[in-house]
């Protein structure tokens, strides 16, 4: 009888642990929410059936016209408002994401403020330091902030210091959401920046978005898992355009290859579905597709070999690699063939991934929003000067690089609304089509209906010797 | 599809050949303690990491590096088991579970706090190249290494118990008043197991790492992820058979890899969803293990 009851809990447990194995991966953003819908346009404090997160009203998101969180058609009342962004109402949102009316600020909420003092001006970062991103988080504490202390040295922004705080999201959704709820509701941050990964972009800016605080991005995706395009999102800026915008750039650089056969390889993930459809679609057309698959988020080396396998069968001569960094770096070292990579977004772009995945990545090509490091003297060269000076003798990298433009790009968003700055006069700001030219990303050039504000990127080459890199091939690809 | 099978079945053995490793050390701390030690896998990552920094950083010979970082593996063995299990030997076992996993995860937060400069490394290979590629799937001479230092590894342990001093650590495993009572020191037998226990992680560690790219937690849960396959492979052979660690650490290996198969493409996880099917399995079919003769179990 023992025995059994033993086995009975042996059984039991083995198959709650194949369950969890099968079904409950990693929350995705989706699970992060009440329901199936995105609440914004959907009225305001959303609840449940909204998808709103629980607990949260949603403050003057479009759809509403109160600043101070009226209740929507079918949510509760909201618990405050930030700033107006929306001047007509979404439909409602039960079996679905609400897509907000015109994304035209209309008033100031009583958070408005928030993060501005006489003297400073507060902003939050989040980006992976740990995780499958595994991004180095001395790289991150040297490059959060650089600018801020350029700018403060000059006198900061219309009188105000710019004050950076940087949190660490681990690559993972619920994680990020959490940390970007620290720093709006216990940092009390003007605004919030997403320094990388989609899944982490995606759930902040609808955390952002419930909360009415303006979240700027360098890029991400288009359309969410569950078909929420994020442009639609009423506080939400990209600085660049969207990985599926940037499909057409990179078939013209596959065409240039000439190569014939293309493998397609995305993350297994619900925020990349419409990427992964739109490279088939797109990338089919520059070369034959012999592979087109989904990665896992997190690539075991057991895994890719798998995959590094499956990738020199198919005898592609060019791979579109969006998904993981590190998994990127496990596949390669696996392979016995020498396809040539391609990429969009940022992050495999950046030198480390280059260093941990020559020589099998020479001359991969990828598309980002900041340059090689060999072009950064040419085009500011503040950057390195204060690096040195604050970071001697730590060499410049490109992870600062990218920290310190997005940095000057909000503080010039910043300068431009003017002493007197609040979100919704930065939000009016931007959707009034203010150009944004940091010198280091495109310029970038916003309205209330488009809120990835480039069309343009930098192509980088993966160089490997003496040591992997990238390096600047062509600068503003549009 | 043969040849999706024939891949998953090479990089399986191969992939196996570091669960077998973790899984030997597993069942011989079980066997021994009763203690299911969550620190196998970072007796490994601890190695590699100070092979690591012995090569690279410190510019020691290759050779010098592996043994190095061995020693660092044993040397945390022999901590952990004077630390941790020797202090909470009348503790429940769930608190030496507990103890270990602390173990881990303390280990992995250095390994974090050290390289938090560059947190993706990679250690060079013994030695570089591919001996074949069937079906594809790339044999390096770095995978068929392990596999013969699994072979040589069993073929030591065999040998070790059947001698004097493997005897005697058996002793002290199934009655350690008696083995007391005859003059064997208990203590020094537990010492030696987790010695030898950590060794294993190391080999695992150190023979896996040149194999990829490897972040802090390598063996537990990074790259390599060896701690619950080892686990599984471990519960195949009933906490008890080396023998059967050793086979299952394989049959492990190819299971995980089966779930690469484009049959299983839509299906999250299908890798670690294949090994708890196996899990399941065994545990219906086999409580008691699958390589454990009934009396003996």
């Amino acid at each position: 009888m023992r025995t059994w009851t033993w086995r009975a809990g042996a059984i039991a447990t083995a198959l709650a642990c194949t369950v969890v194995a099968g079904c409950g991966q990693k929350p995705g953003v989706g699970q992060l929410y009440a329901g199936p819908g995105l609440g914004v346009g959907t009225g305001t404090g959303a609840v449940g059936e909204n998808g709103l997160p629980l607990g949260e009203g949603v403050p003057g998101a479009p759809g509403s016209t109160d600043s101070t969180g009226s209740t929507g058609p079918t949510g509760s009342t909201g618990s405050s408002g930030d700033s107006g962004t929306g001047s007509s109402p979404g439909s409602p949102g039960t079996n679905g994401p609400g897509q907000p009316g015109a994304n035209t600020p209309t008033g100031a909420g009583p958070n408005d403020k928030q993060g501005i003092t006489k003297d400073t001006i507060s902003i939050g970062v989040h980006a992976p330091v740990t995780g499958a991103a595994a991004f180095p988080a001395e790289g991150f504490k040297r490059g959060v902030g650089l600018y801020a202390d350029f700018i403060n040295s000059k006198g900061g922004i219309n009188g105000r210091r710019l004050i950076v705080h940087f949190e660490d999201d681990a690559f993972n959704p619920g994680t990020a959401r959490a940390k970007c709820q620290m720093l709006n509701e216990q940092k009390k941050v003007f605004l919030l920046v997403g320094g990388g990964g989609s899944d982490q972009i995606d759930v902040c800016a609808r955390y952002a978005a419930a909360k009415g605080v303006p979240y700027i991005a360098a890029t991400t995706h288009e359309v969410s898992s569950d078909g929420m395009k994020l442009n639609s999102l009423p506080t939400f800026y990209a600085l660049s355009p969207t990985y599926e915008q940037q499909l057409p750039l990179l078939a013209n650089v596959v065409r240039g290859t000439g190569a014939k056969k293309l493998a397609v390889l995305v993350a297994e993930n619900g925020n990349l579905n419409n990427t992964f459809n739109q490279a088939k679609n797109i990338l089919g057309k520059a070369a034959n597709i012999v592979l087109s698959a989904r990665v896992q988020k997190k690539v075991s080396s057991g895994e890719a070999n798998g995959w590094a396998a499956k990738i020199c069968n198919s005898g592609a001569e060019v791979v579109f690699w969006n998904a993981s960094p590190a998994g990127l770096a496990e596949v390669t070292k696996s392979m016995t063939c020498r396809p040539k990579f391609v990429g969009v977004g940022n992050t495999i772009g950046l030198n480390l991934v280059a260093t941990t995945s020559c020589p099998q990545l020479e001359g991969a090509q990828v598309l980002s929003s900041w340059p090689g490091l060999n072009s950064i003297d040419s085009m500011d060269p503040d950057y390195r000067r204060q690096y040195n000076k604050k970071h001697s003798p730590n060499q410049p990298d490109d992870i600062g690089m990218a920290m310190w433009g997005l940095e000057k790009a909000i503080s010039q968003a910043f300068a431009a609304t003017g002493k007197d700055i609040g979100r919704h006069k930065l939000m009016t700001t931007l959707n009034g089509g203010k150009v944004i030219n940091n010198g280091i990303f495109p310029s970038s050039k916003f309205s209330a209906g488009d809120r990835f504000g480039s069309s343009k990127m930098h192509l980088l080459r993966a160089k490997c010797t003496p040591t992997g890199r990238y390096e600047t091939d062509k600068l503003n690809v549009g | 599809m043969f040849t999706e099978l024939g891949i998953a079945v090479i990089n399986g053995i191969f992939d196996g050949c570091i669960y077998a490793f973790v899984a030997l050390g597993i069942v011989l701390v079980y066997r021994a303690s009763g203690v299911f030690n969550f620190a196998q896998a970072e007796f490994g990552t601890t190695g590699l990491f100070m092979a690591f920094v012995a090569v690279k950083l410190w510019g020691w010979n290759y050779g010098l590096g592996l043994a190095f970082g061995l020693l660092c593996a044993i040397a945390m063995g022999l901590l952990t088991e004077r630390l941790v299990i020797h202090p909470l030997r009348d503790a429940s076992r769930i608190t030496l579970l507990v103890g270990t996993a602390g173990v881990t995860l303390g280990a992995i937060g250095l390994q974090f706090w050290l390289n938090n400069d560059t947190p993706i490394l990679e250690m060079p290979k013994i030695i570089d190249g591919t001996v074949a590629a069937p079906f594809g799937a790339s044999i390096t001479y770095q995978k068929l290494i392990a596999l013969v230092v699994l072979i040589a590894v069993a073929v030591a342990l065999a040998a070790f118990f059947r001698s004097p001093s493997g005897l005697a650590l058996q002793a002290a495993q199934q009655e350690p008043t008696a083995a007391e009572l005859v003059g064997i020191s208990v203590r020094r037998v537990s010492m030696m197991t987790w010695g030898i226990a950590a060794a294993l992680g190391g080999l695992a560690g150190i023979l896996a790492g040149p194999n990829t790219t490897f972040t802090a937690g390598f063996l537990s849960f990074g790259g390599a992820q060896a701690l619950l396959p080892g686990f599984m492979a471990a519960v195949l052979a009933g906490m008890r058979s080396m023998p059967g660690a050793l086979v299952g650490g394989l049959v492990v290996g190819v299971v995980s890899q089966l779930g690469n198969l484009s049959l299983f493409s839509g299906i999250p996880g299908p890798s670690a969803m294949l090994m708890f099917v196996l899990l399941l399995g065994v545990l219906l079919v086999r409580p008691d293990g699958v390589f454990l003769r009934k009396a003996s179990a």
